[in-house]
């Protein structure tokens, strides 16, 4: 199984929290956004166990976006499309097949409403199926903080990322068909976040926001997220994604459930596993 | 046949010298001085290190949710060093003295007179509201 890690760390000094959080979930692949933290500390940091071996994969994207990994540098394939706010290449972890990692910070509602971050999302997707032709590859898979909730018409616009909440949904209606004469096809992500909203299993959201005050607001979001495409649904169970609190020794978290971006984030982290072995029977959910 | 005790005995919390006692003894005093306009909640948190961070929020029930942070500290189980962090930045001291002094200097600071005067002045123009409900900080005096 492969781990995967990702934070929106605010720009705060968290490398004691990430060495616990790589070492107590196995984290193969981290993802940060807002990171400031200079290489040489961070690397000091994971590779503090002896037996750690990370080390930093360029990226020329903008908005911290910063990526660490236990994987040689030669499982990550070039930067196959990159911008101020994501960037996508190919993974193939030792003995594994190849994925496409899209990884993004996407333009936030501090200065771009929502009709503007929608539009990024029309450029995003097309991006990503770009890369997925060019690589001959389809088994994508999207990591970050994309500044929308899973309701927002950018995650669900067919030419957006058109992520929906359940996977048997996707598998069944990938993809989806618009017009008669001239028929246009687009591609589905399935959205496991859904899932997470609510107090049904705590936290609620992995962001909670009360500052801006307008009438219509949920409070608590779920901007930082994880999708798949289709391709990669057998390799992914829902029991293998937790939005994290606790490293098991500090929590990120107010006692009343809210992120406590004070001394940690103001975003919470997400862990996910994905079973990229090569094999013949895969894991069903 | 009696449980094993391994334990040491403890000394009563309210009779240790720590970083957290001395500020909740000053939110006590800021209460008494601005006749409870302006109160200070103590808000604690673990550190990314594991030490103790607690947060020093200002407040009025006046004033709904509104809350100013005048500054922070992180201070490990064995109290000292003491880090204070405020708009001037961070500054670190060795011994529960010289944290004391830093505090005097941090609360008579002209910084800290406005800004309380200021909560003052707008929760004395929104005049008392009795049943506030909003509780920045567990640890309130």
């Amino acid at each position: 199984m492969a781990g995967f890690l990702f934070w929106n760390v605010r720009g705060r000094r968290l490398e004691p929290v990430l060495r616990r959080l790589t070492s107590r979930h196995k984290i193969d692949v981290l993802m940060l956004a807002e990171c400031t933290i200079p290489e040489d500390s961070m690397l000091d940091a994971l590779n503090a166990n002896d037996r750690e071996s990370f080390r930093r994969v360029p990226a020329l994207a903008s908005r911290g976006l910063d990526l660490y990994s236990r994987f040689d540098q030669g499982c990550f394939g070039s930067v196959l499309k990159e911008a101020d706010h994501y960037f996508i290449r190919t993974l193939t972890p030792p003995g594994g097949i190849e994925i496409v990692l899209a990884m993004a910070h996407l333009a936030s509602p501090s200065y771009k409403d929502l009709r503007a971050r929608h539009s990024r999302f029309i450029g995003f997707a097309s991006d990503i199926r770009d890369v997925e032709r060019a690589a001959g590859n389809d088994r994508t898979v999207v990591v970050g903080d994309l500044n929308v909730n899973p309701f927002d018409d950018a995650l669900l616009d067919v030419r957006g990322l058109s992520a929906l909440a359940d996977r048997n949904t996707v598998l069944r209606k990938d993809p989806r068909r618009f017009g008669r004469r001239q028929v246009e096809e687009f591609r589905l992500f399935y959205n496991p976040m859904w899932s997470h909203f609510g107090d049904a299993v705590q936290p609620a959201g992995t962001y909670y926001y009360d500052k801006s005050n307008p009438e219509v607001d949920p409070l608590w979001n779920i901007f930082d997220q994880v999708l798949l495409r289709p391709s990669v649904l057998d390799r992914f169970r829902n029991k293998n994604l937790k939005i994290l609190t606790t490293d098991g020794t500090v929590s990120f978290i107010w006692d009343d459930g809210r992120p406590n971006g004070d001394v940690y984030s103001d975003h919470l982290p997400i862990w996910f596993q994905l079973d990229l072995r090569r094999r013949t029977s895969y894991a069903s959910n | 046949m009696p449980a094993t005790d391994l334990w040491p005995d403890f000394q009563a919390p309210e009779a240790v010298n720590s970083p957290v006692f001395l500020l909740k003894e000053q939110a006590a005093k800021l209460k008494e001085k601005t006749k409870g306009l302006v109160l200070a909640g103590l808000r604690p948190a673990s550190a990314p290190d594991g030490s103790f961070w607690v947060g020093f929020d200002l407040y009025s029930p006046a004033l709904g949710e509104y809350t100013y942070r005048l500054f922070a500290i992180t201070y490990p189980p064995e109290f000292v060093p003491v880090t204070l962090s405020d708009a001037d930045g961070a500054r670190k001291v060795e011994t529960l003295d010289q944290f004391k002094a830093l505090l005097e200097s941090v609360l008579r600071s002209p910084r800290t007179k406005q800004v309380i005067e200021a909560i003052m002045a707008q929760a004395t123009a929104l005049g008392p509201e009795e049943s506030s409900s909003y509780t920045p900080g567990i640890l309130k005096d």
